[in-house]
């Protein structure tokens, strides 16, 4: 599962240019599925029909594959560049962030201008430095609208505890990739690796409208409350796999909430209820598909979410998959 | 039959939270049973009661939609000493929230307050602000480990509350947004039991209005109505605010205008209540009305909406107070429209230029 990760962790993926995690999880899925398609908004779906045959009812399983980037929007005579966010990033996190430009694999630094206090920082007083001595030389390495995602790659902490800077939400992917190997379930299942999540689950949304499925599932991360002076949430690390109930775009209905949580008591899956007001997903573009889809969510706790160091717990992922492929094996 | 005003009691003090609205969408049920030609719930909660009307086809389908939920709390994290700390389920103040007794819907219902700092153990600042949504918590009077055993993170929170009969036929209690609107549904299918009338009906009881409208839009789309009404609540008259941003409680159903709402059903609204002689008000809305009509309006290729607002006083808090008369007037006003309704009427609907 960690190599899993790893694997997963290293393309980069704004939204929008989600294309080399794509072919990243289009490489590792096929041999476990029976079709493989994407769309024109570059969302990947990964189909496993489902052993009722073809009067099999259909569940849409949605993990977003992008990550919180910069954009380039303006580029100086020195060659510094000017960087809008693509996605929810704070400028205040950002200072001495290092980057690397998706489409050349250029590294930047963030810099920010002197004189303004960090808590009244904003993008327009960050820049990128990607070392060029001049407008010429920059423009050959990075062009306008080019786009960055953090340089920090894959790391460990102890034996279980994994960090990266886009375990939010590769994480939910290999969750997704694991459970399409090992499940067998009644239901045909229709992964949907999601373009766009990060500006308004633009993927998710056509992905709804496609396939129009009996139920909808997302796999992501959600933020703990389990470190110093933190929000009050209740999500522990290594507290075992959230089922979601509320997020800042959806409620999830009880009767849909309550089969997966049977479905952990039946595999004897430790689990957590995930209340996390201020955290999106795919859910809320997801319920709204044509006559409504009913949605709910499985999420791996983590911390630091919203910051380059996102940091899971090995077994939470585990069990996650357990849960997962559990509950598609119950569905008849 | 049902007493109309006996079942807005009943529907206000049932509970039913955005995504569980089982039981305010039970009691709609129970009470058109009979007049309904077919009932049915969807995926993911709605509602949907069918009166076909008479005459050859094609005749127009009618949408007419009320939010069954209510806001509510959730229980988003269990402290130290069993305090339950809250997330909103559509927004609350929370000026309001402070004192109030709640039903926390755990493995049963566990009656709570809420409760925060008292004064005199406040800072003169703390005393002169109003606590924030994250510094109330709820008291089950139970020790931490039956909290434990009974509640879980997730759990809905409802307000409880009796529905109160004030003077002059008012009514004051919670949720009355939208049971108000839920119960001019009924009376709207009772009365139309009275008239001929051609169009066919969809009235439907919407579910997760209080998070975004979410139950009208995916209804819409199953339908593709020629026309919709959505009947929702508006801003009663109030001491301290301004007389031309509410509307008069017992003065009639408010019949709003605006780019929201197709000209065609307004005229026809108005029209209707004068030759009816209902009393009706008006508001124009230039932007959002915040109700069903809103994402109604833009499913597919676009749906002719209007909608009618129940007057109500003090939104979003446990005493919304409205003039039961208000209700009912909307929905004799509501069923003389659609029997007003034909082919011709709806044609002329997607024509703006000519009149």
């Amino acid at each position: 599962m960690k190599e899993l990760i790893r694997q997963l962790t290293i393309p980069s993926g704004p939204s929008g240019y989600e294309a080399p995690v794509k072919e990243v999880i289009h490489t590792l899925v096929q041999p476990h599925v029976d079709e493989v398609y994407d769309d024109a908004l570059g969302n990947l779906y990964a189909v496993k029909q489902g052993a009722s045959g073809p009067a099999a009812k259909t569940i849409l399983l949605a993990a977003h594959m992008d990550e919180p980037a910069l954009s380039v929007i303006d580029i100086d005579d020195q060659g510094f560049l000017r960087v809008a966010p693509l996605g929810p990033l704070r400028a205040s996190t950002l200072v001495g962030a290092r980057v690397v430009f998706a489409r050349t694999g250029r590294r930047g630094i963030v810099g920010a201008e002197h004189g303004v206090a960090q808590k009244d920082l904003e993008f327009s007083h960050l820049f990128v430095d990607i070392g060029a001595a001049s407008l010429d030389d920059a423009r050959e390495h990075v062009r306008i609208g080019d786009a960055a995602t953090f340089a920090y790659g894959f790391d460990e902490v102890g034996a279980d505890l994994i960090v990266g800077h886009a375990l939010d939400n590769r994480v939910g992917c290999a969750v997704l990739v694991e459970a399409l190997k090992r499940t067998h379930s009644g239901y045909t299942i229709v992964a949907v690796f999601s373009a766009q999540q990060e500006v308004g689950s633009r993927g998710a949304r056509v992905a709804g409208q496609r396939i129009h499925p009996d139920a909808a599932l997302v796999l992501d991360v959600s933020p703990v409350g389990d470190t110093p002076k933190s929000e009050r949430l209740a999500l522990t690390l290594g507290g075992g796999p959230g089922i979601k109930a509320l997020d800042a775009t959806m409620v999830v209905a009880p009767k849909v909430r309550d089969i997966i949580v049977d479905a952990a008591r039946l595999a004897d899956v430790p689990y957590q209820i995930e209340v996390s007001p201020r955290t999106a997903s795919d859910a809320g573009a997801l319920f709204l598909g044509r006559e409504g889809i009913p949605t709910g969510g499985i999420v791996v706790p983590a911390r630091y979410v919203g910051t380059p160091s996102q940091m899971v717990h090995l077994r939470d992922v585990e069990q996650t998959v357990t849960l997962l492929t559990a509950y598609l094996g119950q569905l008849q | 039959m049902f007493n109309a005003k006996e079942l807005l009691i009943g529907l206000t003090e049932a509970t039913g939270s955005p995504g569980d609205e089982t039981k305010p969408a039970a009691l709609l049920r129970e009470a058109v049973n009979g007049l309904a030609d077919t009932i049915e719930t969807d995926s993911i909660g709605n509602t949907f009661l069918y009166c076909a009307g008479e005459g050859n086809t094609p005749r127009p389908r009618v949408m007419i939609t009320a939010h069954t939920d209510e806001i509510s709390l959730m229980v988003a994290h269990i402290d130290k000493g069993g305090f339950l700390r809250v997330a909103e389920v559509g927004g609350f103040d929370p000026r309001t929230l402070l004192g109030q007794e709640v039903i926390v819907h755990g493995k049963r219902k566990l009656p709570g307050v809420v409760g925060s700092k008292p004064p005199h153990l406040s800072s003169p600042e703390e005393r002169n602000k109003s606590v924030p949504l994250q510094e109330l918590f709820i008291d089950l009077a139970m020790p931490e480990a039956s909290v434990r055993e009974l509640v879980n993170v997730g759990n809905f929170i409802t307000i409880s509350r009796r529905t109160m009969e004030l003077s002059g036929g008012r009514l004051a209690g919670k949720a009355m947004d939208n049971r108000a609107g839920v119960t001019t549904l009924a009376i709207c299918l009772s009365e139309l039991r009275k008239l001929r009338f051609s169009a066919d009906v969809y009235a439907v009881g919407t579910v997760q209005e209080e998070i975004g409208c979410k139950g009208a839009q995916t209804a819409a789309f199953r339908l593709l109505p020629d026309l919709a009404v959505a009947i929702d609540v508006c801003h009663g008259e109030t001491p301290g605010v301004a007389s031309d941003l509410v509307q008069k409680l017992g003065g009639g159903p408010v019949v709003s205008f605006g780019p929201r709402i197709h000209p065609k059903l307004f005229k026809r609204l108005t029209d209707v209540a004068r030759d009816a002689n209902i009393p009706v008000q008006i508001e124009v809305t230039q932007g959002p009305t915040w109700t069903d009509a809103d994402p109604i309006q833009i499913v597919q290729a676009g749906i002719p909406t209007a909608l009618i607002s129940i007057p109500l006083r003090y939104m979003h808090t446990s005493v919304e107070t409205l003039a039961f008369e208000d209700v009912r007037h909307a929905g004799l006003l509501l069923a003389r429209f659609i029997a007003s309704l034909d082919m011709s009427f709806v044609e002329g609907l997607t024509c703006y230029l000519k009149n």
